[in-house]
């Protein structure tokens, strides 16, 4: 089969417009005033981080953390994925938190003594006997005010 | 120039978010993947903790938002110095894209700096600089109208202000890369990053005993890691392959810094579920290498705003 150039540039726009609209449904999915409430009392550092994921995917976050200083860490994802498995890990990839020991919380309330760079890891996890799903997951970061 | 006191602090929104897109919230492309992958092979992985994660992952940087870097320098209690900023009267100078975008990071850490004094008729000074820089490099064209309508409805209630910031940085970050302008971005990235540090670094010269503000500086030993990565991304651009060099002169000093952290530990609060994480983190650092530091900082921030 023949193509065209225009044909192969109106595939290829279209391709990117695609994917433009798949991350701008996944920033209108990671603004809803339901993830601020569920990260209040802390107030929202500023920073959306925001993907569309499949199964069986992980994206991580490198993040640092300062001292004297109350964070909270929430993972939102769309309703059709299953819950999402998230851990932190220091730079040394030695883990800090793993939430299959806490119920697969999508919540992390914490407190450093010292200044941390931390590699937060998102995974969605695969289920039996089931198509594979895609999904925006978003991680939001908030900080107690003092 | 006459400025209102709502579009000043309109304004000052706008450049500050313009000058930290990037430095922000980067996402990686698989130009990233290689980066990190060699990162990654410097690190000793605990196979059993990442056989989970054993698909390609995609990686995000996230360098301290413009909230959170208020809030440090706020923490570190130092004072205003108008003479240790880059004067207006050299933007005249800039005529290229790079020394424009270099300087309008430079300007917009100034402002930032300014603004957070409440030096008001300085600030006024470095926005009016700022958004003329802005202008020639045609970056206030890619900011929505509806949001300075909507800030300037909601000016006087913190939380909706925060959010529409919020809201402004994500989306500032998209529309630029739509743009196809990602080396500009990361110039006036650099020019910020270099100014906010070359600002630290006089302010101990005049108050040595802050220890908040020489941690600080420690502390951007971890972002220019990140940001060495962004640039690396673009190496390729003569004009960034140079800054490059000047930030591995830099990263070289950083080196010369021992950063040793004892074992985390977390300890959880069973009635407020809050962790909290214990480590113990000694910092080994001469005097003669911190005067090195700021000499090298001195240095390639004096060239840039010559």
């Amino acid at each position: 089969m023949k193509l065209s150039l225009k044909k192969v540039l109106l595939l290829f726009l279209l391709l990117n417009l695609f994917s433009l609209l798949t991350n701008a449904q996944c920033i209108q999915f990671a603004k809803q005033d339901i993830f601020k409430t569920k990260l209040k009392p802390y107030t929202h550092n500023g920073i959306y981080v925001t993907q569309k994921l499949t199964q069986g995917e992980t994206i991580e976050l490198y993040k640092t953390f300062f001292s004297n200083q109350d964070y909270r860490i929430l993972v939102c994802s769309d309703n059709n994925l299953p819950k999402i498995e998230f851990k932190i890990f220091d730079i040394n990839r030695n883990i800090i938190f793993d939430n299959k020991k806490n119920n697969l919380s999508n919540i992390w309330d914490f407190y450093f003594n010292t200044n941390l760079q931390t590699i937060i890891s998102i995974h969605v996890p695969n289920t039996k006997n089931e198509s594979k799903k895609s999904g925006c997951v978003a991680v939001l970061i908030g900080y107690l005010e003092n | 120039m006459k400025i209102s006191k709502l579009s000043y602090k309109l304004i000052s929104i706008l450049t500050l978010l313009t000058i930290s897109l990037f430095i922000f919230s980067c996402k990686s492309d698989e130009k990233d993947k290689k980066i990190n992958d060699k990162v990654q092979k410097s690190i000793n992985e605990d196979e059993k903790l990442t056989n989970d994660f054993n698909k390609a992952k995609q990686i995000f940087y996230a360098l301290p938002s413009p909230i959170e870097t208020a809030m440090l320098i706020k923490r570190a209690e130092t004072t205003f110095d108008e003479t240790i900023l880059n004067p207006t009267e050299n933007s005249t100078n800039y005529n290229t894209s790079k020394s424009k975008a270099l300087n309008l990071g430079i300007y917009g850490a100034d402002l930032s700096y300014a603004s957070l004094f409440d030096q008001t008729q300085t600030s006024i000074k470095y926005l009016s600089t700022s958004k003329t820089l802005a202008e020639d490099l045609g970056l206030m064209n890619l900011v929505d109208e509806n949001f300075a309508t909507r800030l300037e409805n909601n000016v006087n209630n913190r939380d909706s202000c925060m959010g529409i910031i919020s809201e402004i940085f994500t989306n500032s970050n998209s529309v630029l890369k739509e743009n196809g302008r990602p080396e500009i971005a990361a110039m006036i990235i650099v020019g910020g990053w270099v100014e906010g540090l070359y600002i630290a670094t006089q302010l101990t010269k005049k108050s040595q005993n802050n220890n908040e503000l020489i941690d600080r500086i420690v502390d951007q030993k971890i972002s220019l890691n990140t940001l060495i990565n962004l640039l690396s991304e673009y190496k390729d651009n003569k004009s960034i392959n140079s800054l490059l060099i000047d930030m591995n002169i830099i990263k070289s000093v950083y080196d010369e810094i021992q950063i040793v952290s004892t074992k985390i530990e977390p300890i959880t609060d069973n009635e407020t579920k809050i962790t909290t994480l214990k480590a113990k983190t000694d910092i080994f650092m001469s005097d003669k290498i911190f005067n090195k530091l700021c000499t090298k900082v001195d240095s390639i921030r004096n060239i840039i705003v010559q």
